[in-house]
């Protein structure tokens, strides 16, 4: 009887093993990989928006601090989204009928929100404090990168667990345990 | 024969650990905390009228803060914090010395915001600062909700002190100068306007 597995199989079995483990591992590696691009994190990406506002020409052109429009980020958890009366007072003449304003005037005359596209998106689990951020020496540039510098904001750095422990522990060592973020 | 039996271990041996026991326990866990039953920010409510989740004070409610902070103390700290928030909420239109020359005065067109180091503003009490910035005047929108009480407080105290200051800084002469220079082009405005009519 002649043998069903030629001598060569004995090789074939043990390679096919060790690449099926292989390829395993690497597929878990390769996720984790994958997960820290900027394409898993929405990094880089330009947020399209009801009003293209330009950061650019009200931020570098017309040197408008953050704050005035993001008013509540020195003491609340949030920066805040400028109510719509914020854009009238100066566009009462200037832009004021075009189209790309007309969700603004429309807002306010139903005195109805503007719905903002959210750049910057973390987990339900995740509280982040904005106020405690800034007073103490984090810059808005340090997490949103140069906003000033965006025609349409997007997402400037990762945001991944990694990316806040790292800052965490150079600056704040006693706030690296689990629930100074999570609850 | 242990050779061959190598990778065979190996593969057993990751299968197990991966198996250990049934994770329904922690997955339920994790979403609970990944979809938390709270209200994300700005998220809309079916429960109010107005359908926000996040809702105003009644009108007319006046924080405990504010009742506190009346008569103030004119503090060096007071005017450090004043001079921090008007270059934020003031100097954007005023200019950064107060005289009305800024970019945004430059592109805004008429009416624009006026200097407040004028002779006519200069009698003024600071009380009046404070209830400008407070409801706003003219093209001026109320800053109640960027500033508190006391930080308007700080405000006025801050703009009062400019206004009795009669040296000048670098950013006095670059604000005056550029508040002469939109003057310059308003006039020239005009004068055109007069011209064709």
């Amino acid at each position: 009887m002649a043998a069903i597995f030629p001598p060569w199989a004995n090789v074939a079995a043990r390679a096919s093993l060790i690449a099926g483990v292989c390829a395993l591992g690497g597929l878990a590696v390769g996720v984790m990989a994958w997960a820290r691009t900027p394409n898993a994190t929405r990094r880089y990406q330009p947020v399209s928006q009801p009003v293209p506002f330009d950061h650019r020409v009200h931020v570098a052109g017309e040197h408008i601090d953050c704050r005035y429009c993001h008013f509540s980020v020195e003491r609340s958890s949030t920066a805040g989204i400028p109510p719509s009366t914020t854009c009238v007072p100066c566009h009462s003449t200037t832009w004021l009928t075009s189209a790309t304003l007309a969700p603004v005037v429309k807002s306010v005359e139903t005195n109805t929100p503007l719905r903002w596209n959210r750049v910057t998106a973390l987990p339900g689990f995740v509280y982040f404090n904005h106020a405690v951020h800034v007073n103490n020496g984090v810059h808005c540039e340090t997490c949103h990168g140069r906003v000033d510098r965006m025609a349409a904001v997007y997402q400037a750095e990762p945001l991944t667990m990694n990316w806040c422990v790292s800052c965490h522990r150079a600056r704040a060592p006693r706030l690296t345990n689990c629930s100074t973020c999570h609850r | 024969m242990t050779a061959s039996r190598a990778p065979l271990l190996l593969t057993a041996c990751s299968l197990v650990i991966s198996c250990r026991g049934s994770h329904e326990r922690e997955r339920a866990d994790f979403e609970r905390m990944r979809l938390q039953q709270r209200y994300t920010l700005y998220a809309a409510s079916p429960s109010f009228a107005n359908g926000q989740s996040m809702q105003s004070p009644p009108a007319g409610t006046v924080s405990r803060e504010a009742l506190a902070t009346v008569p103030i103390v004119v503090t060096p700290q007071l005017l450090a914090r004043g001079k921090d928030r008007f270059t934020i909420y003031c100097a954007v239109c005023h200019g950064a010395g107060g005289f009305g020359g800024s970019l945004v005065a430059e592109n805004m067109g008429q009416p624009r915001p006026p200097s407040l180091r004028s002779q006519a503003l200069l009698t003024r009490p600071v009380e009046y600062i404070f209830t400008v910035a407070t409801a706003g005047k003219g093209r001026m929108p109320a800053y109640a909700p960027q500033l508190t009480a006391s930080d308007r407080w700080a405000v006025a105290s801050y703009v009062h002190a400019l206004q009795s200051d009669t040296t000048r800084s670098t950013d006095d002469v670059k604000d005056s100068l550029m508040a002469e220079q939109i003057a310059r082009i308003d006039s020239a405005a005009a004068a055109a306007a007069a011209r064709r009519r």
